[in-house]
């Protein structure tokens, strides 16, 4: 993560209003600082991008009005007008030229095609009836009322968005904010089914012929219905169903119930636990499920990206402020590996012998600002070389000296993998609010699955929380296979409650 | 390898590195249209010296240098302000742009998050990037100062990446979901 100057900096060179010194500063920045390079990298292709988005859409919103249906179908390397709109500059070069122009209009079009099905103008399924806010299919465009829509659509609401629309039989379903639903199988199956990956839906069947049931799957159950009103809400791990009129029949891949007018039923891990009322009682831990990936890297491509923390910051809270690259004050470690531009999670590889209680970074910055309620890490790690032996010789700091609770029953130790094969480290943060007001973190830490330790820290909510892990390592080697930092969430929060820090 | 394989393949490395290399452009010569023009010349090269290419190496790092040399051999022709910094520096981001992976995914994100930005950002977004407008005469139109539209550009170009960054994490978690 580069400094708000840098940032600032590269803004304004961006837009032509540095000046002499600036340009100097920047220079040298660019010279010394491989982040700054990259985000400026980074920031000048976002301004090439956005010039392009905007101009293909300007050319998509002729489209629209020229009602040319015809036009959309057609390949992007046989539109001329497309040429124009999406990359003004091209000029005529003769033979490549015509070269230069087809990448460029193969380049524009690729990500558009990429998750768009092919239309059949012939299977019309379904109607927008409403359509309100943030509505867009995926790989399709923007979603308005009087729309298409058709079996294999995968149609997402955004923080203000909602969607209804209708079946020709008259059954309506309706998609709350933040949701994710894909249509199917439909034309030319007479069934209606839908899946709701992620959010609420509605929906009000009409009494369907007992061999054309509507089924609403989710990630944890199907609903099955001949005809009721009904309400889903999904979450990656848990599916809320409510039933208004009518009966469902909701199952797993081992279970099943019957869900009655004035029933609600909640699926978790494969359970189904059914209740009297429209909504299930809250339960507070098994509510924070997991959300978006943050971060996931394996490292394939190699290490290059990645930049070092080290540090001797004590506690927390003031990691954030005291993590620099200190490669200098680690003279016998050769760090081949580390963070990746300043935002996410570090990963490091140690060779020889390091100093007793020197430390080495992986390092999450930032997640704060895009984190909503919480986030987890996992990462899996192994020894190398002559101390291939389990967990020995390497201890685990989170701002503190992490202490396995005796009354847990295990230890890493117990729970260490043979020699050589693979451990498994994961941290869960979840951000809490104390009865006072005052924000806090209740963090977990699991090995191999297992829970070994868990731990509350206070700390200031009003400025965005860093937080900080470190690898304390007293002797030996290890080396990082790939990181995951996702986020965690509370069920029924909605998704994206960051969308709301915008500028 | 036949013309129409050879073809392709450059097409398929050509087409994943095109968003790093104009953005390298883009950050050294700040002029879309400069950049359009030296990205022309690139991809000319590109393609006629793709023969010489070594396919055991990065295809992005090799088009990069290839971008770095149309660069400085346009160094004397380039107006002054168009190229400001010091070689070294161009080398630096070349390198880093070299490294930079596939930002296809986050153009189909971008149009999303560009609609999301409040009226008055997308005001400035449009006098800036559709109509190439520099930042006085937007703050002009807009009767704010000037460090208020560059102020809004920071905030915007920071939001829109961060944006771009959770939808981006948002359709990674869509996807895992379609294989359960």
């Amino acid at each position: 993560m580069i400094a708000k100057d840098q940032e600032r900096l590269i803004s304004r060179y961006l837009d032509g209003v540095e000046t002499p010194e600036d340009l100097e500063r920047l220079d040298e920045w660019v010279r010394t600082n491989p982040e700054v390079c990259r985000e400026l990298i980074l920031m000048a292709a976002q301004d090439v991008m956005i010039r392009q988005t905007l101009a293909e859409k300007a050319t998509a919103l002729e489209h629209l009005e020229t009602g040319d249906a015809a036009q959309e179908e057609r390949s992007p390397a046989l539109a001329p007008e497309f040429v124009t709109a999406a990359s003004g500059a091209w000029r005529s070069l003769g033979v490549w030229g015509a070269m230069a122009a087809t990448l460029a209009l193969a380049f524009l079009g690729v990500w558009r095609w990429a998750g768009s099905p092919v239309r059949d103008a012939g299977s019309l399924d379904m109607v927008v009836v409403e359509a309100g806010g943030d509505v867009i299919r995926i790989g399709g465009g923007a979603v308005k009322q009087g729309d298409a829509l058709r079996a294999g659509d995968t149609v997402a609401t955004g923080v203000d968005g909602s969607l209804r629309y209708a079946y020709q039989d008259g059954t309506f379903v309706g998609m709350g904010t933040n949701s994710i639903l894909v249509l199917g199988p439909g034309s030319p199956s007479p069934d209606k089914a839908v899946r709701l990956a992620r959010g609420t839906l509605t929906a009000s069947v009409r009494k369907q012929p007992a061999n054309r049931r509507m089924t609403f799957a989710t990630p944890q159950a199907v609903a099955t219905v001949l005809g009721t009103a009904l309400s889903l809400e999904v979450t990656p791990r848990i599916s809320v169903l409510s039933v208004q009129t009518g009966q469902v029949q909701i199952a797993t891949a081992e279970r099943r119930e019957f869900v009655s007018a004035g029933e609600s039923a909640r699926v978790r891990n494969g359970i189904i636990r059914k209740f009297e009322g429209l909504q299930p009682p809250s339960n507070d831990e098994e509510d924070y499920v997991d959300g978006a990936i943050l971060l996931q890297d394996s490292f394939e491509k190699g290490f290059e990206n990645w930049l070092l923390y080290t540090g001797k910051g004590e506690g927390a809270k003031g990691d954030r402020n005291t993590w620099q690259t200190t490669e200098a004050q680690c003279p016998d470690i050769r760090i081949v590996r580390a963070d990746r531009d300043g935002r996410s999670c570090a990963v490091a590889e140690l060779v020889g012998k390091e100093p007793q209680g020197q430390r080495v970074g992986i390092v999450t910055k930032d997640l704060g600002r895009s984190v909503h309620n919480a986030f987890s890490m996992s990462y899996e790690y192994t020894y190398e070389g002559r101390q291939r032996r389990a967990m020995e010789g390497i201890e685990i700091d989170m701002g503190w000296r992490n202490q396995d609770p005796p009354d847990l029953g295990k230890t890493r130790t117990q729970l260490a993998r043979p020699a050589g094969e693979w451990n498994q480290v994961r941290w869960e943060y979840i951000r809490k609010t104390a009865p006072s007001g005052r924000g806090y973190f209740d963090s977990r830490l699991y090995f191999n699955g297992e829970l070994i330790g868990s731990r509350s820290d206070y700390c200031d909510d009003s400025t965005p929380w860093v937080p900080a892990l470190r690898l304390e390592v007293v002797e030996g080697q290890f080396r990082f296979d790939h990181v995951v930092i996702r986020e965690l969430r509370k069920a029924g929060d909605p998704v994206a409650r960051g969308e709301s820090e915008h500028p | 390898m036949s013309e129409a394989e050879n073809k392709d393949e450059f097409l398929a490395h050509f087409l994943q590195a095109q968003p790093a290399v104009r953005g390298y452009l883009l950050a050294v010569t700040r002029d879309p249209a400069e950049t359009d023009d030296l990205f022309q010349e690139v991809a000319s090269v590109l393609w006629r010296k793709y023969e010489d290419f070594d396919r055991t190496r990065s295809f992005q790092a090799w088009a990069m240098g290839m971008a770095r040399m149309q660069l400085l051999k346009r160094r004397q022709s380039l107006a002054r302000s168009r190229l400001v910094f010091s070689e070294e520096a161009v080398a630096k981001l070349a390198m880093s742009a070299a490294e930079m992976e596939s930002e296809d995914a986050r153009l189909s994100h971008l149009l999303l998050c560009l609609k999301k930005l409040p009226s008055d950002h997308k005001v400035v977004v449009d006098f800036r990037f559709s109509q190439n407008q520099p930042l006085a005469e937007i703050a002009a139109r807009l009767g704010k100062s000037v460090a208020a539209v560059e102020m809004m550009m920071v905030r915007i170009r920071r939001w829109l990446r961060d944006c771009v960054e959770r939808s981006m994490a948002m359709a990674m978690v869509t996807e895992r979901g379609r294989g359960t």
